[in-house]
Formats: C-alpha cells, structure tokens, sequence
C-alpha cells in the first residue's frame, strides 16, 4: 500500500497501520540512531522513543513534507535530546572506541568500523546521505544547517574513509 | 578503490534489527488518539479556495447590486441564480471533480476522513451562498425585498448544476471540461426557469431544494467510492 494512505489511516487512528509504518522505516531509523550513538542496546531503547514520538505527535506532519524526512527529523531531535538530558554527549564521545582500538586490530576493515572512525557530525551526514539515500536538501533540514555544510561534511567523510582504507591496504 | 566502491563498501554498514526488536517496539506504541477538529477544518477548506473564487464573488456581489436596482424583480432573480452559478464555477471545479484536485486531495486526506472534507466543503459553500446574499441585501438594494426566494436562486442553479454534473460524472470519468459544461448548461437553465419554479409556490421550491439536496449526497457518496478505488489500485 502507498505510504501516504498508510499516514491518512494512521492519522485517523488505525494502528494496523501505524504498524506498517513502523515496520517500514525501523531499519532506517534504527541504523540511523546506531551511528548517533554507537550502542545497540541504547539505539534500540532510542528507536523506540522515535516511534512513540510519531504516534503522539503524527497529527502535526504537515502533508507536503516528506514523511521520511520528518520521521529523521523527530529522531534527530530524540538523539539531541537524549544527549543534553545526560550531558554526556563529550564524555560519551570519548568513551567511543578510539579509531585505531576499533579497527587496526582486524586485519579485514569492516564498513561499521570505518563508519564508527570519523567525527559524529561527518558519520551522520555519510549515514544519511550513502546509506538512508536522502538528498542533500533533506539532511539540511533534519539537522538544520545549511546545504553546503552538509556536502562539505559528506566528501569530507568520504575522503577520510578513503584515506582510512588506503592505510589499511 | 574507487569512489564507488568505496560508497558500495559503506552501504554494507546498514544495521539489520532482529524482528523481535520491531516487535518490542510495536508493543509499546501508545494509542493513537484522533484530534481533529472542526475550525482547523473549516479554515484548510477556506485557504485552500482558488484566488479566482473570491475574485468572482466579489465580482457577483457588485453586478448583482448594479442589476438590482435597474431590472424587475423577476429578471434580476434569473441574472442572480446565474451569476451565483458561475461564481460556483471555479469553487465546484476545485472541489468537486477528479483530476484537477487530485493532489490537493490527497494532502488534505492525510489529515481529515473524505466525509470531513465534504462536510467542511459543503460548510463553506454554505457559508459563501450566505454571505453574498447578505451582502446584496444591503440597505438600498432592491433585491432584499425578494427574501427567501432570493436565497433559493442564489443556490439553486448550483446545485442542480452541481448534481446533474456529478450525474454524469458517474457514468464517464472524462476531462474536468465536459463535467463543467454539463454543470453550466445545467445552472443556466435553471437560472432561466426560475420564473417558472416561482409560480408553483414557496413549498415546491423547498421540495426541489431538498431532494436537489439528498441527490448530491448520493452522488458524491458514490463519487467517493469512485475515488477510493482509484486510489487504491492506481496509486
């Protein structure tokens, strides 16, 4: 079924299809909180938040909007939430496994690690650019900065990855 | 390694959740409570009216209070079931018929159930009819003295062009163009009988008003099945 009867008869109350919803773009969101957050117990605890968010406040999705979009937008704001609620978005920084602890140590480089290597800001916009397919224009507007910012953050990452696997090879 | 290969590299770095864990979290979804309202509805309804229709009714209202002073009675009420017919034109066209608001439909069901759409749009529609009587029945205006009669010939043409459109409508989904010109042919015709509507008395007009009525709402039942279907194996 297209998505948009999924959101009308959603918005009207069906929960079957808010579960198709659901269903549809957990992955996504799930992946995206991942590379947020670099835990699988805490992404999955904060996936969870994002869906609740959605059915609370599924009402105000403005229609012309993309609804992934949206969806990525309330899941920003949950990881920004939840990092200011137990200020430790530095020390949880530095808690990461440092780059060379995570994957200098294997002899194959694994694309989770190579992800895990570079800066928050640079692995969110690789994230949702190369692995959720959003445009540059929409990751603007999840994250609120500018068009230019974003691509800047992206070959930046992209080189950085590069540079990291020629060293490996 | 390539740019590509490099990009087809990372893509293999898509978590895959186990579906317990998309079970876990369907479980704790809340229920969803429904909030629409009624005024929020009734102000989508007005802003999303093309320009043309207040254009229009702006337009109706000053010819009316021209014609009014300058023809009889009875000539002015067949000119004012016109006019307000083809004032109708631009609202019904946006409203009511297929394709040229389809989109708009469609964002506006995300929100609000099709039966809420049409209750609000046959709200407004009142409320438009209404406001333009009211307007030409400022002091002064000679049409004032029509009363009732004058209501029912602001409405009247509408909806019985309105129905006969749908009417067809029902049997051929052609082009928005054939559906209007039904409507207006339609309009106009009744706008021109008016006259002769009139001299079998007040009830009889109430009468064909209400069954015009109840006809419309058959119809764009049926209209909304229609549309339903297209929606759901076109789209």
């Amino acid at each position: 079924m297209k998505e948009f009867l999924l959101i009308s008869r959603a918005v009207h109350g069906s929960r079957r299809a808010l579960e198709a919803l659901v269903r549809m773009y957990y992955e996504k969101i799930y992946t995206y909180v991942y590379y947020r957050v670099m835990d699988n117990v805490l992404a999955e605890d904060l996936t969870q938040d994002v869906f609740v968010k959605l059915t609370k406040s599924i009402h105000s999705y403005r229609p012309g909007a993309p609804f992934s979009a949206y969806l990525y937008r309330i899941a920003h704001n949950t990881v920004v939430d939840y990092y200011r609620k137990v200020k430790q978005e530095e020390e949880l920084s530095e808690q990461l496994p440092a780059p060379d602890m995570l994957s200098l140590t294997e002899e194959k480089l694994d694309a989770q690690q190579l992800l895990a290597q570079l800066p928050s800001e640079q692995r969110e916009c690789i994230v949702l650019y190369y692995l959720q397919g959003l445009s540059y224009r929409e990751i603007s507007q999840i994250l609120s900065v500018p068009i230019p910012t974003v691509k800047s953050r992206v070959q930046r990452g992209l080189a950085s990855c590069r540079k990291r696997m020629e060293e490996k090879l | 390694m390539t740019e590509k290969e490099l990009i087809r590299f990372l893509r293999t770095g898509n978590r895959k959740p186990s579906e317990e864990m998309v079970e876990r979290c369907i479980n704790s979804l809340p229920e969803i409570t429904n909030q629409n309202h009624l005024i929020p509805l009734i102000r989508l309804q007005a802003g999303s009216l093309p320009l043309t229709v207040y254009l229009l009714s702006v337009c109706v209202i000053v010819v009316q209070g021209v014609f009014a002073v300058m023809l009889p009675p009875i000539e002015a009420l067949k000119l004012t079931g016109i006019l307000s017919a083809a004032s109708l034109l631009p609202y019904l066209w946006h409203l009511l018929f297929f394709y040229s608001a389809y989109l708009a439909e469609i964002e506006k069901c995300c929100r609000y159930s099709f039966t809420q759409l049409y209750l609000a749009r046959i709200f407004c529609l009142c409320g438009f009819t209404l406001g333009v009587y009211l307007m030409t029945a400022l002091p002064g205006a000679y049409m004032n003295h029509m009363g009732i009669s004058f209501l029912l010939a602001a409405v009247l043409p509408g909806c019985s062009g309105t129905f006969f459109a749908l009417l067809w409508a029902n049997h051929s989904a052609d082009a928005d163009a054939s559906l209007m010109s039904i409507y207006l042919v339609a309009a106009i015709c009744t706008g021109m009988l008016l006259e002769q509507i009139l001299k079998y008395g007040f009830l009889f007009l109430c009468i064909l008003f209400l069954v015009l009525a109840a006809g419309l709402v058959s119809q764009i039942n049926e209209l909304k099945n229609r549309r339903m279907e297209y929606e759901a194996y076109n789209y």
